[in-house]
This record gives structure tokens, sequence and C-alpha cells, in this order.
């Protein structure tokens, strides 16, 4: 497995766990399950600074972007133009040029707006950023994020913080068939083996955040879900047994007692 | 009362003082719109003397003036004006 890396625009990584660092207790347990984790590539959000507050603390003090790669969302835009709005302040906040593009339709499901990511998306990639699109698990829609530039498509499992698992495996499956770029399942992964799942049908990574916050131990989980996406990864490419609706005995016919 | 003491000073030198007092008198505050809130600072800071008096952090902030993006290395130099909008942001844990 020591040369097996994710390659997104041509930076390699080891992990593909990529995880977010909202909903934990405090930044210490941010910092903790990043730890934990093994990712390398951490979703961070762009927020006002708190005007009234100028004791509040800082997650990059927690979550060392010398160490991780920060991967700036556009969570909570609605429009293509809020979203681009949100990459330009992010790029020029720390240089972060990869972002995770996601340009959501609804407050209820969390769903993208697809004309609207896609809009954004080819505004961005104009503008040189590498994209990362969060889209539903339509091939369609992938197939055009791909043909934009995005440097990786990020169809969802289920809804954001929904942890329903992977809903449509015969969808991801889909998409990947032709991809050319690497295709990340993104949300609604819940518990480890949502995250294999994802994995064993050959995604090149996970993305998650909710799945690991809001585990009654996040610490413990996600040491889980760095299990689950190496075990899932090493299942896809050892590939699986066909299988049959009959038994096959394990242990040899011959030599029985009588 | 200070107040009290300054505010009669400042009347002296109005009524006193000529052009010098008068500048004097001027110079002060002006209001800026800061995410969404209105602040008063001191007139003619920089974008720079402004992050201090925030305390923002030092690294992963972002400021937008007038809805356009101000970089790092124009902070310094970027003298704000009365009634100027700023977005100022930093990052936050999100997924």
């Amino acid at each position: 497995m020591g040369k097996d890396k994710l390659v997104l625009a041509g930076r390699e990584y080891n992990s593909r766990l990529l995880i977010g660092t909202g909903k934990y207790k405090d930044f210490e347990e941010t910092k903790k399950a990043v730890e934990v984790s093994g990712a390398e590539i951490v979703t961070v959000a762009v927020r006002r600074v708190n005007i009234t507050d100028d004791k509040e603390e800082n997650l990059l003090d927690y979550v060392d972007p010398k160490k991780y790669t920060i991967l700036p969302n556009t969570a909570g835009c609605f429009t293509a133009d809020d979203a681009i709005r949100t990459c330009r302040l992010a790029r020029e906040a720390g240089g972060w040029d990869m972002v995770k593009l996601e340009v959501l339709g609804d407050t209820k499901t969390l769903f993208p707006d697809i004309p609207a990511t896609i809009e954004a998306a080819r505004v961005l990639v104009k503008e040189g950023f590498i994209v990362m699109a969060y889209t539903s698990d339509d091939p369609i829609t992938a197939k055009k994020l791909e043909d934009i530039g995005c440097a990786a498509v990020m169809p969802l499992g289920a809804p954001i913080g929904s942890g329903l698992g992977i809903r449509n495996p015969y969808n991801i499956k889909i998409i990947l068939e032709d991809a050319k770029v690497p295709i990340l399942v993104d949300a609604g992964v819940g518990t480890a083996s949502d995250a294999a799942i994802a994995m064993e049908l050959g995604c090149d990574g996970v993305l998650m955040n909710t799945g690991i916050a809001a585990a009654r131990d996040a610490i413990l989980m996600a040491s889980a879900m760095k299990k689950a996406v190496e075990a899932g990864r090493e299942a896809y490419l050892a590939g699986r047994m066909p299988m049959k609706l009959y038994a096959t005995a394990s242990s040899p016919i011959e030599g029985i007692i009588e | 009362m200070p107040v009290n003491g300054i505010s009669t000073s400042r009347s002296a030198f109005l009524i006193y003082g000529g052009l010098l007092a008068d500048k004097e008198i001027q110079r002060g505050k002006m209001e800026l719109k800061i995410n969404g809130n209105i602040k008063e600072v001191e007139e003619g800071i920089t974008i720079s003397d402004l992050l201090e008096e925030m305390k923002t952090p030092a690294i992963g902030i972002a400021v937008e003036l007038n809805r356009e993006i101000i970089p790092r290395s124009s902070h310094e130099s970027t003298v704000l004006k009365d009634g100027d909008e700023l977005e100022i942001v930093k990052m936050v844990g999100g997924g």
C-alpha cells in the first residue's frame, strides 16, 4: 500500500480520508480528531470575525496550516456569486487555492443547486482554483463538473449530516466508471461501514464531518474511520471474490474421517 | 469631572484658538460598517490599525473593503473613510 496515493491536481496524499472541522465539542477535540483520523486535508468554513469578542479562539491555532492542507468550503452559500466570493476570500486569507465548492439548494435538504454549482465551478476554474465540487450522485452532473475542469467530483452518499450512508451505490458506481478525476464521497457517511462501502466501490476518498464529530466518542470514531477507509481501499484493490448463491466448502472434501 | 474639563477646554479652543484648534476639534471619530455592525473608530486609521485594534488572528483572515478584497500587502497603506463597509473573515470549523 506504500505507493497507493491520492493524487489531487498533481499533489499527492497518503490518506484518503478528508475530514471537516465543524461541530466538535471544542478546538482541542477537533485537533485530536484530525490527528487520530490521519487526514491530511481538512475542510474549514469562511465566516465573519466576531467584532464584539476579541478573545475568540482561532481554529488555525489548533489545526496547523503548515501541517495540514486547508480546504476552505463554501458551506452556507446558496448562490454562485456568494460561493465565488467566499473562495476568493479564502485564497486571500491563506493562499488556499484548493476549495470545496458547495452551492446549496435549500436549508432543509442541503442538496446542491446543480446549475449554480456548475456556474460557480466554471468561474473558479477559470480563476485558477483547484475545485473539488460537492454534488448530487447524478452521473451526468458529475461528468459535467469533470469536463469543466474540476479537480475532483464529490457526490453525496446521503444528505449532509444525515448519517444515512451510501443511499445509491449504483449511481456512485456509474460515476466511477468513466471518471478521469478523483471521485470522493462527501456527506452521508454515518459509521465505519459506510466509509468502507464507499471505498470498496472504488471511490478515491471520503470526506466526512458529522460522522465523526457527532459520534458519542468522536476521537474513537476518527480512528474507526481511518481504518474503514484503509480497509475499504485495500479490499477494492484486492478485488473481492465473486458472490455465489450456494455454499462452497473452504475445507477440503478429501480425507474426511469415516 | 474630567469630561466637563475637556468639554470646557474644547469650547475655549473653539472660541479663542482659531484655525488650528478648529482642525483639532474636527479630527475625531468616524463610523465604519464592519461585518454588518457599525463601529466607531479613529478617523484616518488604516486597515492594519483596525485589525490590530480588533485583535484579529494573525493568520487566516481576509478583508473586503466595499466588496473589493484588499490584499494583505496593502493593509498598511489603505486608509479607511467614514462610511466604509468592511467584511473581515477568518477560518472556522466546517465540513
